[in-house]
């Protein structure tokens, strides 16, 4: 796929509206105006970008709970998630499943997931079912290394290949395994070791770049809907706040210097740098694109904060879906 | 101190081209073995000392993990960031240290990326990568073995060596690069995922190498006018998509494109030869670097780079020498 100026932007805009609208609220959660748990996606925005901006709308997603960022390079709405992380009536959910349980299903985005590795095997069934319909979709599940030690994610990859099932596994591998680094708690570095075992290829890429992920996950999408069965893409990533929140408590698992190095790798000026230097937009016209999408952040968060709390009545709606009897 | 020097990148052999071709994923665990023999051959060769360049994956301290040989091995003082640069930094402290050999598993960006940081280093390059024109498909054992017998000064590296070709580039930022194998100019307007993976995107190729034998862009310029290791020439190809003439060329393992061919120019050592954008140039298989529409890269093609290892040459030398024959203590 040749990647024209209009994509280089698409993809620099989808990484702003994840990294403002998760600084907006990672500062909300300081100040104690946004309830409940928080696990911020900033740092690792070229992967939910460069992936998302491959993909057809219709094709499925499943998320994990650090989901944010990926409902939102998928084109979720700042308003319903806003008020989802308070917990409003209006947000995705109704305000009941808050951060980690934000889906979309018209933007075919099929959930964030609390439990670690729980998204995989979704994905398989939606890949599963495009499979059996026949309508030319492919399903992609986001993961981080440490689901790859979950039972889940063993089942979801052995049954994606032995199907030849149309599905892309996303690996984002930041090291960490909440806080545990990753060589205490797997014996192997790269985790497309894991797809060569259970029969199918897998390719490591840098995703602290959002065209290099684009890129790669374009070759797997193309491949995967001609047919060729489950392919995984390991983005090499990081995230620049702690597991949980902005500071959490446990920061001793990793230095600050480990994290302001990484920090000079960060998506956004590795893209924007790239930008300015091709002539594609001058940096006076990315600030334009900043400021715009602020906008659309406070005006979240005003909507949000005007939003009623759903009914206590409403409490054990919505916990199965509605369906009449065949 | 008769050093042998030892070096894995972690991250060869791992790309997208797993995706679009038939390219095998090279495991952390089939490097480590690699290792572990290397490391073998090289002591019972006679080295004294395997001087280990540790990586962000700790590939060359988990191959010795075990093997009790204590005093045997030492690491480089050296920390490691998972980046390219990793590479050309242990070269420059394998030659500070003064190592008698180096034995390097990557392809051919990997031996590139040792030679920025070493030019003539005595490299003994073992392939784990996806194109591997430069490194040797050899038993590690049989690697380690030669390094070590050269290290132990059972073989000189004179005897067993060949110098090889560098192409040095001049680019228009006025800074400086090298490729053992292929600079290539590809249409693309960036580096993207760095592989290059469109036949159709091939602009010219410049080889130092280019063997109709081998997998990579160099076969481009193989399959229409080989130059090979040891011939005093490089070879420049014109290719555009249009062209009435066209060759067969696998540019990535196991898949064979068309490339059209517009010319074909045997290049002279020391001759310069211009590569004009708008492209990227891409060094041993890998887009490296942007070119604008009026920028334009010299590269200049010299017999001044590593000194390469042939294995089973230095084997069959030491053979021949009757250097395995050993006295039986009574």
């Amino acid at each position: 796929m040749d990647i024209t100026d209009e994509i280089l932007i698409d993809l620099y805009k989808r990484m702003v509206r994840v990294r403002l609208f998760e600084e907006e609220a990672g500062r909300l959660a300081e100040s104690a105006r946004l309830p409940g748990f928080l696990h911020l996606y900033v740092g690792e925005e070229a992967v939910a970008a460069g992936v998302c901006a491959a993909l057809k709308n219709e094709d499925q997603i499943t998320s994990t709970h650090r989901g944010h960022g990926h409902l939102l390079a998928k084109g979720g709405d700042f308003n319903r998630m806003m008020a989802e992380l308070m917990g409003k009536a209006t947000g995705y959910c109704n305000g009941k499943g808050g951060s980690m349980h934000i889906c979309d299903l018209d933007l075919a985005m099929l959930g964030a997931n609390g439990i670690v590795g729980a998204g995989v095997p979704i994905a398989v069934g939606a890949a599963f079912a495009n499979r059996l319909t026949g309508n030319g979709l492919i399903s992609v599940s986001f993961f981080g290394d440490g689901a790859t030690n979950i039972g889940a994610f063993h089942e979801a990859a052995n049954m994606a290949a032995a199907l030849s099932l149309p599905m892309l596994f996303i690996c984002e591998n930041n090291e960490y395994a909440e806080y545990s680094p990753r060589h205490r708690t797997m014996a192997i570095t790269d985790v497309i070791e894991r797809a060569a075992a259970y029969g199918f290829p897998g390719a490591i890429v840098d995703g602290m770049d959002c065209v290099a992920v684009f890129e790669a996950a374009s070759l797997a999408i193309e491949k995967i809907r001609s047919g060729e069965g489950p392919m995984m893409l390991e983005c090499k990533t990081y995230r620049f706040y702690d597991h949980v929140g902005v500071k959490g408590t446990a920061s001793n698992y990793r230095t600050d210097e480990e994290v302001e190095e990484m920090k000079k790798r960060d998506p956004l000026l590795v893209h924007e740098a790239r930008l300015i230097e091709s002539g594609v937009m001058s940096a006076d016209s990315l600030q334009a694109i900043k400021d715009e999408i602020q906008k659309e952040v406070d005006k979240s968060v005003e909507f949000a904060e005007e939003s009623p709390f759903p009914e206590v009545e409403e409490m054990l709606l919505d916990v199965y879906s509605k369906r009449e009897p065949s | 101190m008769t050093t042998v020097g030892l070096i894995a990148n972690p991250l060869a052999g791992k790309d997208v081209r797993r995706f679009v071709s038939a390219a095998s994923l090279n495991s952390d665990r089939s490097k480590i073995e690699i290792l572990k023999r290397c490391v073998l051959g090289a002591i019972d060769a006679g080295a004294e000392k395997i001087l280990l360049a540790n990586d962000f994956r700790n590939l060359t301290i988990r191959a010795v993990e075990g093997l009790n040989l204590d005093g045997k091995i030492e690491e480089i003082l050296f920390h490691p960031e998972g980046r390219r640069t990793d590479t050309t930094e242990a070269a420059k402290i394998f030659k500070e240290e003064g190592v008698k050999s180096v034995i390097s598993l990557g392809g051919d960006g990997t031996q590139r990326d040792l030679v920025l940081g070493w030019r003539d280093v005595p490299l003994l390059p073992i392939s784990t990568g996806t194109n591997n024109v430069f490194p040797f498909m050899v038993d590690p054992t049989v690697a380690g073995t030669a390094a070590g017998l050269i290290a132990s000064n059972h073989l000189s590296i004179e005897e067993v060596s060949h110098q090889a070709k560098v192409i040095h580039v001049e680019l228009p930022n006025g800074s400086k690069d090298l490729a053992l194998v292929d600079v290539v100019l590809v249409d693309e307007r960036l580096t993207g995922s760095r592989a290059v993976i469109k036949s159709d995107s091939v602009k010219q190729v410049l080889a130092a190498i280019a063997n109709p034998a081998c997998i990579g862009l160099a076969s481009i310029a193989g399959r229409s006018n080989p130059v090979y290791f040891d011939d005093e020439l490089a070879v420049s190809v014109i290719c555009d998509p249009s062209a009435t003439e066209s060759v067969y060329a696998p540019i990535m393992p196991g898949s064979v494109s068309e490339v059209g061919i517009v010319d074909i120019k045997e290049v002279q050592l020391g001759e310069s030869i211009e590569l004009n954008g708008p492209g990227a140039l891409a060094f041993d298989g890998e887009r490296d670097f942007v070119m604008g529409e009026n920028e334009s890269a010299k590269a200049t093609v010299l017999r001044n780079g590593p000194k390469v290892i042939n294995p089973i040459f230095a084997i069959q030398t030491a053979a021949a020498n009757k250097v395995f024959l050993r006295k039986r203590n009574s």
